[in-house]
C-alpha cells in the first residue's frame, strides 16, 4: 500500500512537470506565431532552454532553507554544532543526496522527452565536457543562496517570505522564466554582471547556443567559478556572524 | 436562512479577530511574507512586460489586455489563498487523527475547519490585483459604470469559486488516498496556468481547460466580458455560473470525504 502510494506520488510529480512543459511549449509557440527567430533564438532553442531550466530548478530545489529553519526551531541544530564537522558541508551533502531522486524523476524524463521524443536541437561537441562542471558550479551557487536564506532564520525564524523573495529574484533575473536574450539590451547587460545568470543562463547557453566556442565556454565557466568563490566566502562570513545569534529552543 | 448567515458571519469575525491578534505577535513574519507575496505576483508582470518588448500581441491580446487578465486572475485566486489556506493541513489532520475534533461542534464542518486559518499575506495579492486592473483599465479606456462594477464583483466571485472548488476537491483526495499532497500540488500548479489566454492552446488542451479542468473560467473567459463584450460567445456569459456549480460539486466531495472518515482509532 505504501509502495503504491509512492509510485503514484512519483507518477504525479512527473505529470506535473510534463504539464509545465506542455504549457511553455504552447505559450512560446504562440509568442513565435510563425516567426523564424526572435532575439537571435529559434522557437526550438527557447523551448530547450526553458524545458531544461525547469528541470534544473526542480533538481536544485532541495528545501535547504526549510531544513535549516526546522533544525533551529526544533533545536536539533545543537547536535550538529557540537560535532567536529563543518555545518555548511553537512547541509550541502544532505541537499546533494536529495538531488538523486530528482534526477531520476525529472531530469532524465525531461531530457528524453525534449531530445528523444520531440527531437529538439542541442549543441553536441566540446561543450559537453564543460557542461558537468558548469552544472556543478551552478548547483553550489544555488545552494549558497538557499543556505544564506536558511541562516537568516537564526534571526527571524520566518522563512517563507525570504525564501519566496530569493526564489522570485533568481527565477526572473537568471533566465529561468525567460531566456536572457529576451531582455532589453540595457537590462540584459546589467543582468550579465549579476550572479543569478550563472545559475541558469550559463549552463543553458552551453547546450542551446551553437555560436559559442571553446574559448567562450572556458570564460563563462570561469565567471561561474568566480561567483562560487565570492558567494561561498560571503556565506561563510555570514555564518560566523549568525552563529553568535543562535538561540537553541529548549533541550 | 438569513439568521444563520448572520450567525456565521459574526462567528467568523470573532474567530478571525482572535487569530489575527495571535498572528500579530509575529509582526516581522507578516511583513516579510507580504513582501514575498508582492514579489511572487510581480514576477508574472515582469515576464509579460519583457515578452512584450519583443512581440506586439500574444494570441491577439495586447500587453494591457494581458495585464487586465492577470489582475482578474489575482483577484480570483485570492479568496482561496486567504480563506481556504487550511486545505494544505487537511492531509495532516486526517492522517494523524486530529481531524476528529471538527465533528464535535454544532457548526458547519467546512466552515469550522477553514475558519481556523486566514492567510494574511493573501491581502498583498489583492492589492496587486486591484492595481493591475486599475492600470489596465486606464490604459484600455474601460469606463466603469455601476453595472460594470457589479458585473466585475459577480464575475470575480464566481471565478474565485472555480479556483476554490478545484483546490478543495484536490485536498479532499486525502480522505481516500495517501498521495494527496502530489494531487493538491498538481492542482495548485494548474491554477497558475489560469493567467494565460486559454486560446494559446491547441484544440484538445483548450477543450480540457474549458470543460474538464476549467481553468479558463478563472480569468480568461470572464475577462472578455470587460475587454471585448461585443465579441463574446454564450460560453462567456454562462461563465459566472460555472463557479457556483463547481463549488457545489466540491462541497459534495467534501461531504462524502467527511462522512467516509473513520478516524485513526486512537
Amino acid at each position: 500500500m505504501t509502495g503504491l502510494a509512492w509510485r503514484a506520488h512519483f507518477v504525479l510529480t512527473f505529470v506535473t512537470n510534463a504539464v509545465y512543459l506542455v504549457v511553455i511549449f504552447f505559450l512560446w509557440r504562440s509568442i513565435y506565431s510563425g516567426a523564424g527567430s526572435l532575439n537571435g533564438m529559434t522557437f526550438e532553442q527557447v523551448f530547450v532552454y526553458l524545458a531544461l531550466a525547469s528541470s534544473i530548478f526542480v533538481l536544485f530545489d532541495t528545501f535547504t532553507e526549510w531544513e535549516i529553519s526546522t533544525q533551529i526551531l526544533q533545536g536539533t541544530i545543537a547536535t550538529y554544532l557540537s560535532k567536529p564537522v563543518d555545518y555548511q558541508l553537512l547541509i550541502l551533502f544532505r541537499s546533494a543526496g536529495l538531488m538523486f531522486s530528482n534526477v531520476m524523476l525529472i531530469t532524465v524524463p525531461t531530457v528524453v522527452i525534449v531530445f528523444g521524443l520531440l527531437r529538439m536541437p542541442g549543441v553536441v561537441g566540446v561543450n559537453l565536457l564543460f557542461l558537468p562542471v558548469s552544472l556543478a558550479l551552478a548547483y553550489v551557487l544555488s545552494f549558497s543562496f538557499d543556505y544564506v536564506v536558511g541562516l537568516t532564520s537564526f534571526y527571524t525564524e520566518s522563512v517563507w517570505g525570504l525564501s519566496m523573495v530569493k526564489k522570485i529574484v533568481i527565477m526572473v533575473l537568471s533566465g529561468m522564466l525567460i531566456p536572457l536574450q529576451f531582455f532589453p539590451e540595457g537590462i540584459r547587460r546589467v543582468l550579465e554582471y549579476l550572479p543569478f545568470q550563472a545559475i541558469y543562463h550559463t549552463p543553458l547557453s552551453l547546450i542551446t547556443d551553437p555560436t559559442l566556442g571553446a574559448a567562450d565556454y572556458a570564460r563563462m565557466v570561469g565567471i561561474q567559478a568566480l561567483w562560487v568563490v565570492l558567494l561561498v566566502g560571503a556565506s561563510r562570513l555570514f555564518y560566523s556572524q549568525a552563529i553568535k545569534a543562535v538561540t537553541i529552543n529548549g533541550g | 436562512m438569513f439568521a444563520t448567515l448572520k450567525h456565521y458571519a459574526r462567528l467568523y469575525l470573532l474567530i478571525e479577530a482572535q487569530y489575527i491578534k495571535a498572528r500579530m505577535g509575529y509582526r516581522a513574519d507578516f511583513i516579510i511574507s507580504s513582501v514575498g507575496m508582492l514579489f511572487a505576483n510581480a514576477a508574472s508582470l515582469i515576464v509579460f512586460w519583457t515578452l512584450f518588448q519583443t512581440i506586439p500581441s500574444l494570441a491577439g491580446w495586447d500587453f494591457h489586455e494581458i495585464v487586465f487578465i492577470y489582475g482578474f486572475y489575482l483577484l480570483a485566486v485570492s479568496p482561496a489563498q486567504i480563506f481556504f489556506d487550511h486545505i494544505w493541513q487537511l492531509r495532516d489532520h486526517v492522517d494523524e487523527g486530529t481531524f476528529i475534533k471538527y465533528y464535535f461542534r454544532p457548526l458547519n464542518m467546512m466552515f469550522y475547519y477553514m475558519s481556523e486559518m486566514v492567510d494574511l499575506k493573501g491581502f498583498a495579492q489583492v492589492v496587486v490585483g486591484v492595481g493591475a486592473l486599475a492600470y489596465a483599465s486606464i490604459q484600455l479606456g474601460i469606463t466603469w459604470t455601476v453595472g460594470r462594477v457589479l458585473l466585475l464583483v459577480v464575475a470575480v466571485f464566481s471565478a474565485s469559486m472555480v479556483v476554490t472548488a478545484l483546490l478543495v476537491m484536490a485536498a479532499c483526495s486525502c480522505f481516500w488516498v495517501l498521495y494527496s499532497f502530489a494531487i493538491l500540488n498538481f492542482a495548485f500548479r494548474m491554477r497558475e496556468y489560469g493567467q494565460y489566454p486559454t486560446s494559446i492552446f491547441n484544440g484538445l488542451l483548450r477543450f480540457i481547460f474549458t470543460y474538464v479542468i476549467p481553468i479558463g473560467f478563472m480569468a480568461f473567459y470572464p475577462s472578455q466580458l470587460f475587454l471585448r463584450p461585443d465579441q463574446v460567445s454564450w460560453l462567456i456569459w454562462i461563465s459566472p455560473l460555472v463557479g457556483f456549480a463547481l463549488f457545489a460539486l466540491a462541497y459534495q466531495v467534501w461531504t462524502w470525504g467527511v462522512n467516509s472518515y473513520t478516524g485513526t482509532g486512537s
